[in-house]
């Protein structure tokens, strides 16, 4: 059987809209293998919701439309197949785990009701022996007195337990890859953890593949064995989690790791910060998308983009100054 | 007591009914308004007289009896004879059934027609929302009575056709406020997370929109009512609707018309019938767009 899941070239995504065409996903790659956990990582509007959505073809059209690329799922793109395909490929086979777990939840449904519904379709499953998987699912994702709270309205429930409802349905059908879109960024520090090794547990049993996406270093460390680092649409920098957060090439992926709070070492250094402002993507520079943030940039990164340069085995970063970057990083630190 | 079994105690109470459901809030407010619940006991009242008609009465609302025409009120006619000599208690009686009959159809057939196209536009949007949303408009600014009064015109007048009449004209109001609530809820974050599930989408609008617009569907039905009633009684008037001797109140006033000064009980018992349904129905309407709108919760 082939190792590799997913493999996902050059994703564009643009949307239409007032201020022209905005540029969500510029020239996105990456490779998911089976069971492996892949972290993205990225700040805010740097094309993260998008990416995930695009790959089921969930963007709104108009506005959004999927301009270029290809996404791989076990040899076959899920950009053109049909939609008929494609309805069995969402849960069946890709399951999305949203980052809001209040909005993601049908209001007016009991929760058992929304894990069970995506059995009797996904499955074939009978009404009866969907309602009562739901309840095992339930229990199954922590959930306590799953069969009376199968029978509660989101609003019932906190947070966490929402997410775990989610959890609940995007493991229902079995997928094979799970997407986690910052399923956690919205929970409190103390349910995050549960969460994170449901998760887990759940990959082992299911040899679920998962592409956890998130702002948070820390919960790539925790989780994943490599990581791509996404900034304006593109992946910047991706290999393992070592050695990217040990020995990053990126300049951006330098300047992310310097601003990530270290209690060990207070007192030793200042804060770093990401120079600059995110990139407006309605009007992207030329060249490299980094540039106008990057304190090495030269004539050569404005006017070409530079692509995936090795920097050593699957250890991969796109800038044109991979050298001069290492000899000043090494020079200053 | 551990963590566990406290939470599956506070789940269990839930399920019993220790949060109430919308229905059983919505329920509770309504029955607080006196004039919505004189509306619905008024409403089931006269479906029972309109179903059981015939056992209420010992005449025939069609029978001619020219030595008894133009009585008043009497012991025999508790609201007097026509100008026929019918008993007007057994036509007023009667004349429910059209009334319901019209107020009740045109509602669900506007519904069943305003509904699923209403859903669709709001769902799908692009070219076919601009065109429901432009028929809709072109609806809405045509005078709808002028209308009906015409198709019914042209199909002939009778009860039938004053329905379709009226359904014709009427299915945009259904499919105005469905296309409205779809469009709201297309946008929630739970329709794009069952969409990933790979539910289908047929199953995403019945299941997940049109739970949403529930509420207010019912309202809109309600509202629709005594708009009809009063229609119905307007068109029967002008001998646009139902044909003689099948008796409605609005025919019943426009007969009155010769005789009414020398006569009004033949005026009055219809006026009273048509002020007090219009009026009944109205109330329910109001009480129950009151009692589901959420943000009036106590």
């Amino acid at each position: 059987m082939d190792r590799l899941l997913l493999q996902v070239r050059n994703l564009e995504v643009v949307f239409r809209t007032g201020n022209g065409l905005v540029r969500a996903v510029n020239g996105l790659s990456y490779d998911v293998a089976r069971g492996e956990t892949l972290g993205i990582v990225g700040e805010s509007g740097s094309g993260k919701t998008v990416s995930c959505l695009a790959l089921l073809r969930l963007i709104p059209e108009p506005p959004g439309r999927v301009v270029g690329g290809r996404a791989l799922f076990e040899g076959q793109d899920l950009l053109r197949m049909s939609r008929r395909a494609l309805r069995r490929v969402r849960g069946g086979q890709i399951a999305i785990l949203p980052q809001d777990p209040t909005a993601a939840l049908n209001p007016v449904m009991t929760v058992g009701a929304q894990i069970a519904e995506a059995m009797s379709v996904g499955l074939r499953l009978s009404p009866r022996q969907a309602a009562m998987r739901a309840v095992e699912l339930l229990e199954r994702v922590g959930v306590a007195s799953a069969s009376a709270r199968a029978h509660l309205y989101p609003h019932q429930l906190s947070g966490g337990m929402r997410q775990r409802v989610l959890l609940a349905m995007a493991a229902s059908c079995g997928p094979k890859l799970l997407i986690a879109d910052e399923p956690i960024s919205a929970l409190d520090a103390t349910v995050r953890a549960q969460i994170m090794a449901l998760v887990q547990g759940l990959q082992e049993e299911l040899r679920l593949a998962v592409v956890w996406v998130t702002h948070d270093l820390g919960e790539i460390a925790r989780l994943a064995s490599r990581v791509s680092v996404l900034y304006a649409g593109a992946i910047v920098e991706s290999g393992t989690v070592r050695r990217v957060l040990k020995e990053p090439a990126h300049p951006y992926t330098i300047a992310l790791l310097g601003a990530v709070p270290r209690p060990d070492l207070s007192g030793e250094r200042d804060l770093d910060y990401v120079e600059g402002s995110p990139p407006d993507m309605a009007h992207l520079p030329d060249g490299c998308l980094f540039w106008p943030r990057c304190r090495y940039h030269t004539d050569l990164c404005m006017r070409e983009r530079p692509g995936p340069l090795a920097v050593e085995d699957e250890h991969l970063a796109a800038c044109w100054h991979l050298d001069t970057v290492r000899q000043r990083t090494q020079a200053r630190g | 007591m551990t963590a566990d079994t406290l939470s599956g105690a506070l789940a269990e109470r839930a399920e019993g009914g220790r949060y109430a459901s919308f229905w059983v809030g919505a329920w509770r407010r309504f029955r607080r308004n006196k004039l919505a619940m004189f509306g619905l006991i008024y409403a089931i009242l006269i479906s029972l007289i309109a179903i059981s008609a015939p056992l209420l009465t010992p005449y025939e609302y069609d029978k001619i009896q020219p030595a008894v025409a133009l009585q008043g009120p009497s012991r025999e006619h508790p609201m007097g004879t026509d100008m026929l000599g019918r008993d007007m208690l057994t036509r007023i009686l009667y004349a429910s059934r059209p009334m319901l009959l019209v107020g009740i159809l045109t509602g669900l057939a506007g519904l069943v027609i305003g509904v699923p196209i209403g859903v669709l536009a709001g769902y799908l949007g692009g070219v076919s929302d601009w065109l429901v949303t432009r028929l809709i408009d072109l609806f809405s600014a045509l005078p709808w009575y002028l209308i009906v009064l015409y198709l019914v015109m042209v199909l002939s007048p009778s009860l039938e056709n004053l329905i379709i009449a009226m359904t014709i004209t009427g299915w945009v109001g259904a499919c105005r406020l469905t296309r409205g609530l779809t469009f709201a809820v297309r946008e929630q974050d739970y329709i794009e997370a069952v969409r990933a599930l790979g539910i289908p989408t047929w199953r995403v609008l019945v299941y997940h929109v049109l739970p949403q617009a529930a509420p207010l569907l019912l309202w809109g039905f309600a509202a629709g009512i005594p708009t009809s009633v009063f229609a119905e009684a307007g068109l029967s008037f002008l001998g646009m609707g139902i044909r003689p001797p099948r008796p409605s109140w609005g025919q019943m006033l426009a007969e009155s018309g010769n005789y009414w000064q020398y006569w009004p009980h033949m005026f009055v018992f219809p006026s009273i019938m048509i002020t007090l349904s219009v009026l009944a129905f109205q109330g329910m309407a109001d009480g129950l767009r009151k009692a589901l709108d959420v943000s009036q919760n106590v």
